[in-house]
């Protein structure tokens, strides 16, 4: 068990939930999104995101329109589907969970020093 | 000074350097390679309008032709398809534990996988890889028969064909049904041709990272490959290429001139057909006289055949016209249907054959014989 995979393994876990977080916020294309990612300082190979955003769509939590852009070909807006929603809310809860436990781990040690 | 291609990406015209279209090009081979079926063809896609921001990002900045730098950073952008391994993971196999439980048993009932050796555990959770007999076109003489079965046997492709050899020459009397057998096993065993394919020739996991390797390392599969070991191995290899090149080129001559024949007797036997009401072979060889007892099976035996003759006739200047003019050959299953229907005649033939002349020796012995070679063989 090496550090990069855990690291990568646990960003990994975490890409879908933001992707729908930038999501949840308004619709957006796939280079909108990461844009928006940057901004937030996650930091993945844009590569990813596309096979991720075509899952999430085929498992319906995803859906996506044409739309005409200002420059160049029509572009991919990616919305959230209610099934989405209730699915991120899903998520929601169990980030909540695995926060509170790892905050909880994390501030034990110093509850038993003092 | 580089030679420049303009390329169409999403419908704008850039111009590229021809290393960074070779480039820009494998990495895409690579990408459908790793992403397969219509979900993959659309990631893809959407991979592909991503290069094309790209690129017209780098056109807005006042440059004119993408060269081999820019493919690279991009390709960097992008993350090469080994780094994309969680989707590919989890669109062949799935990427979370419990998916993986529900697809082992599916994979060939294996537990679930064993923790991964090398560095990279996404990766590593794919499938169980079975080494599968493929055609092997970068080894190949005529076919890739041999090759192929030395690749999935581990074997030296040059000792096994002389082997081969000497045990042809050695049988010669069943040269026939050695042709027949390699004809077969050449129509029947598919070509590695995709990377995917590649690995699973030789064994190797199928996982994005050794797709990604096989393309990078090796030239695309369908460009015009050169033989890696002919260059290495030298005089048997170039011995059996040329030997194979001369054999290809007399079994061609020989097939075209019988097929051409096969063609003027059907055609023949038609016309006598349609002018006699009932053809009889009698008329063209007539010390068959005698030996049926009615003309419908005799007519009905000379078209089994006729055809026993013709669907081999065929395949061959078929195949001949594929290698001729490059074109993609016939599918896997008009192959299976075609073998199935000789055998169907060849039955049929050698029934009503022995139904026609049985109290009477047939006197086409020499005729049969092969035929019957052939009769083992599907057997």
């Amino acid at each position: 068990m090496n550090i990069e995979n855990l690291k990568s393994q646990m960003r990994k876990g975490m890409l879908e939930f933001c992707v729908l977080l930038l999501l949840e916020r308004g619709d957006a294309y796939a280079s909108e999104i990461i844009a928006r990612m940057k901004d937030a300082h996650l930091i993945v190979m844009e590569g990813t995101l596309y096979p991720l955003l075509t899952r999430l769509k085929n498992d319906g939590i995803l859906t996506y329109r044409w739309e005409e852009s200002p420059s160049g070909p029509p572009r991919k807006y990616y919305s959230l589907t209610p099934y989405g929603l209730t699915f991120l809310l899903q998520l929601n809860d169990a980030w909540n969970e695995i926060s509170h436990t790892v905050n909880h781990l994390l501030n034990k040690p110093t509850e038993n020093e003092q | 000074m580089k030679k420049t291609f303009p390329i169409n990406i999403n419908g704008q015209i850039f111009y590229i350097d021809e290393d960074a279209y070779t480039l820009l090009q494998n990495y895409l081979k690579q990408l459908r390679a790793t992403f397969t079926g219509d979900e993959g063809a659309e990631i893809v896609d959407d991979i592909e309008s991503r290069i094309h921001e790209h690129f017209s990002e780098k056109l807005s900045r006042g440059v004119n032709v993408i060269t081999l730098s820019d493919v690279n950073s991009v390709i960097e952008t992008m993350g090469r398809p080994e780094e994309l391994d969680e989707n590919s993971v989890d669109e062949n196999h799935s990427s979370d534990g419990a998916d993986t439980e529900e697809n082992a048993p599916r994979e060939g009932s294996m537990p679930p996988p064993p923790p991964p050796a090398d560095d990279k555990p996404f990766i590593s959770i794919n499938l169980p890889s079975r080494k599968r007999l493929f055609r092997n076109m970068q080894n190949k003489v005529f076919g890739g028969v041999i090759g192929g079965l030395a690749t999935y046997l581990g074997w030296n492709a040059i000792v096994m064909r002389l082997l081969l050899f000497l045990c042809v020459i050695f049988t010669s009397d069943y040269l026939l049904l050695w042709v027949v057998i390699y004809l077969i096993a050449w129509m029947t065993i598919p070509a590695a041709v995709s990377p995917r394919q590649i690995l699973e020739m030789r064994g190797q996991p199928v996982n994005v990272d050794t797709v990604g390797r096989t393309v990078l390392q090796t030239p695309p599969p369908y460009d015009g490959h050169v033989p890696v070991e002919y260059e290495r191995e030298g005089f048997f290899s170039t011995f059996f290429s040329i030997l194979g090149k001369c054999l290809m080129a007399f079994v061609g001559l020989v097939s075209s001139v019988i097929s051409v024949g096969i063609v003027v007797l059907i055609i023949s036997m038609l016309v006598l057909l349609t002018t006699h009401g009932v053809f009889d072979m009698t008329a063209v060889i007539p010390e068959t006289a005698g030996l049926f007892r009615t003309s419908q099976m005799v007519s009905a035996m000379t078209i089994a055949w006729s055809m026993v003759f013709l669907i081999p006739a065929i395949a061959l200047v078929w195949t001949s016209c594929c290698v001729v003019f490059n074109a993609p050959s016939a599918s896997r299953s008009t192959k299976v249907t075609a073998i199935v229907l000789e055998v169907l005649f060849i039955i049929a033939a050698v029934v009503l054959t022995l139904i026609g002349s049985a109290s009477v020796e047939f006197p086409f012995r020499a005729v049969t014989m092969p035929m019957a070679a052939g009769m083992v063989l599907y057997n």
